[in-house]
């Protein structure tokens, strides 16, 4: 996965701030897909004609945008305060390196030691190693965002990267933009914008695609570590998971139903997800215009919204074989 | 300027009971627009044709935070819910107007002599107060209904270079609306809509941007948070009074499209305009909801920055105001050059 889409985990893309990751897809897929383009909201829009009898519009998502920071204030020793962009809870990014979109790097410090869950976001800065307000002002800026910083990194078949969310979902689209030369369907790929602050992208795209049917790529939060509070479930390592309800959405079943045959059929490992927090694209999508057929394969993934988030290339495989058969098998609805 | 600042404010006009600053606004801008709509949900749809056929969408909300009428009890005590969002400890001691006959009344908690140590170190909730009207039974409360509008009785002045008053929010954005048809025509066409019931969930911004055509951008005018006064000082401020109309970054329900962004402070640059962003990301607006409608919308919201919003008295900076209305009206000069 690394070695072929390394870009897609090392980008920077903030919510509303996703340029570089999409200039860079841009640059990947425009020759490989019929037309490219970028909507008002920033999703990038790749269409693929398909050559089936009875083909459809079928939409595959996934959101470019990571969770982040946005600088709200420079105090006068240059230390900078800021805002969580997307669901980040404060605790979890104490003593974290992060990147800013202009290439600065910075750490998270925290003002004094506290219990774990009663750290407040306004007790915590940004040092960038800045002097004084003045010496930061040269360095960023405020509204500038910025997103964890860590080097991605495979080991016995998983993945380890801060951006899984959704960049895992990114790369199964490039995967799928590199291997389907003749869909059954007509495919549009878009990589949406503003996923974490709302599924914000998705409603826009889609309202320009209109398709028949939608599926978003993400991840979900594996329910499979040590002691871990009950959120989905699905597991690392048991294949693609089959939404069939979160926050934002139930499945229709007969999309649910489509798919399992699909994996049942084919031989792909699969799991059924509910999950008890969330929501993705698949949300925005199903409630445009009139109502779109809309449903979710998701990537179980460990530490979701966290610095170091990890998924298993068993399920990306898995979910990679789904989508396949998606748009090359014609819908029974 | 200020002088229709202080008519717009001084109307009483909540969620859903927008008439008074509708007709308000009708008679100022009839005369120089070439059509006025009021669409189904409320909002008031005004076209200034320009030299060519782009448009730009303009946006403000009329409505102000304000109370309703729940409940008239036995005793004659009037029972009240907000419409939209207030600390409920700002609440008692002020003064307000009731419903269409403008009955007018004071609210109130229990009194000091009666409070335990425990209530008196606790702030009231919304539902342990009551409007007092000097009536002394449900009988003789009958000019007041179930469902009347209650309004703050504060009245618009100027104290030196401050205005204080009600409703900045977002009469200052229905202000500068009028303020930039009144100056035009322009070159690009200015498709107007002064909003409803953004107070309770940007209810007019969801309906406002549809079947727009050649529709180059919005910019939404509204009044921010100031926390000028409230904050420490190694905090954000999220902005601060005299410092010129804000941009909002990024707030709950938007990020600002930043082409659009860097056009707008391109123009207060070159017309040397002062300008502040707004420091912190609570608070949504309209622009939130109109970038997502259809395929969307580029969007932006340029504020004044109002101390103690959502009360019954505000204070704005009067250069803060001017200038405002001075840099909607040069974005719209400039509309035309825009570009996504």
């Amino acid at each position: 996965m690394l070695k072929k889409y390394g870009f897609i985990f090392t980008e920077f893309g903030t919510s509303g701030r996703e340029d570089k990751v999409r200039d860079s897809i841009e640059k990947y897929v425009k020759t490989k897909v019929d037309s490219v383009e970028v909507d008002v909201n920033g999703s990038l829009i790749c269409f693929k004609k398909g050559n089936g009898k009875n083909k459809k519009k079928l939409m595959f998502a996934a959101h470019m945008d990571a969770i982040g920071f946005i600088i709200t204030h420079i105090d006068k020793n240059g230390f900078l305060r800021f805002s969580a962009v997307g669901y980040q809870p404060s605790y979890r990014i104490v003593s974290k390196q992060v990147i800013f979109e202009n290439g600065i790097r910075g750490v998270i410090g925290i003002e004094k030691d506290e219990d774990f869950k009663s750290i407040a976001e306004k007790k915590l800065y940004i040092d960038i190693g800045a002097n004084s307000k003045e010496e930061a002002e040269k360095m960023v800026e405020i509204g500038m965002t910025a997103i964890m910083y860590n080097n991605p990194f495979e080991q016995n078949n998983k993945l380890f990267s801060s951006y899984l969310d959704d960049r895992i979902g990114c790369a199964i689209l490039l995967e799928l933009i590199d291997n389907l030369k003749q869909p059954y369907h007509d495919i549009y790929y878009v990589f949406t914008s503003q996923e974490e602050v709302g599924v914000r992208g998705a409603k826009t795209s889609s309202y320009k695609v209109e398709p028949d049917v939608g599926i978003a790529l993400d991840v979900t939060v594996a329910s499979d570590t040590p002691e871990v509070e009950f959120a989905s479930s699905t597991s690392a390592g048991k294949g693609a998971a089959i939404k069939v309800m979160d926050r934002g959405i139930i499945v229709p079943k007969k999309l649910v139903d489509h798919m399992v045959n699909l994996c049942e059929k084919n031989k792909i490992s699969y799991q059924k997800e509910i999950l008890t927090m969330g929501a993705t694209d698949a949300m925005a999508i199903q409630q445009t215009k009139g109502g779109i057929i809309a449903g979710t394969i998701s990537i179980p993934t460990r530490y979701v919204h966290s610095a170091n988030e990890m998924c298993d290339l068993n399920d990306v495989e898995a979910s990679v074989k789904l989508c396949t058969k998606l748009a090359e098998t014609e819908f029974p609805f | 300027m200020i002088n229709r600042l202080e008519i717009y404010s001084n109307i009483n006009a909540g969620s859903g009971n927008e008439e008074n600053i509708v007709d308000q606004i009708k008679k100022d801008i009839k005369g120089k627009v070439k059509d006025i709509e009021i669409n189904p949900i409320g909002n008031l749809i005004a076209k200034l044709p320009g030299k060519t056929n782009k448009n730009i969408l303009l946006t403000a909300h009329m409505d102000e935070v304000s109370l309703m009428v729940r409940d008239i009890e036995e005793n004659g005590l009037i029972k009240f819910s907000p419409i939209g969002g207030f600390i409920p400890k700002i609440l008692p001691a002020t003064e307000v107007i009731i419903g269409k006959k403008k009955i007018a009344g004071a609210i109130a908690i229990k009194t000091l002599h009666f409070s335990s140590p425990a209530e008196l170190s606790t702030a009231d909730e919304i539902r342990d107060m009551y409007i007092d009207i000097g009536a002394s039974s449900k009988a003789e409360a009958n000019g007041v209904q179930i469902g009347d509008y209650i309004y703050f009785k504060s009245k618009f002045f100027k104290q030196g270079s401050y205005l204080f008053g009600k409703a900045f929010d977002d009469r200052a954005g229905c202000c500068a609306i009028t303020e930039t048809i009144l100056s035009g025509p322009y070159d690009v066409s200015i498709y107007a809509s002064y909003n409803v019931s953004e107070e309770v969930g940007l209810r007019g911004g969801y309906v406002c941007g549809f079947d727009v055509e050649n529709l180059l951008f919005n910019l939404n005018l509204e009044g921010t948070t100031c926390s000028d006064r409230e904050v420490e000082q190694t905090y954000s401020p999220s902005t601060e009074l005299g410092k010129g109309p804000a941009f909002t970054i990024m707030d709950n329900s938007s990020i600002a499209n930043r082409k659009l962004l860097n056009f707008a402070i391109e123009v207060a640059k070159k017309n040397n305009i002062p300008y502040q962003f707004k420091r912190t990301i609570t608070g949504g607006t309209d622009s939130g909801a109109i970038a997502l409608t259809e395929s969307g919308i580029a969007s932006i919201s340029l504020s004044v920055p109002v101390r103690y919003i959502h009360a019954p008295w505000s204070i704005i900076h009067q250069q803060d105001f001017e200038n405002y209305i001075k840099l909607a009206i040069a974005i719209v000069k400039e509309a035309h050059n825009f570009k996504l």
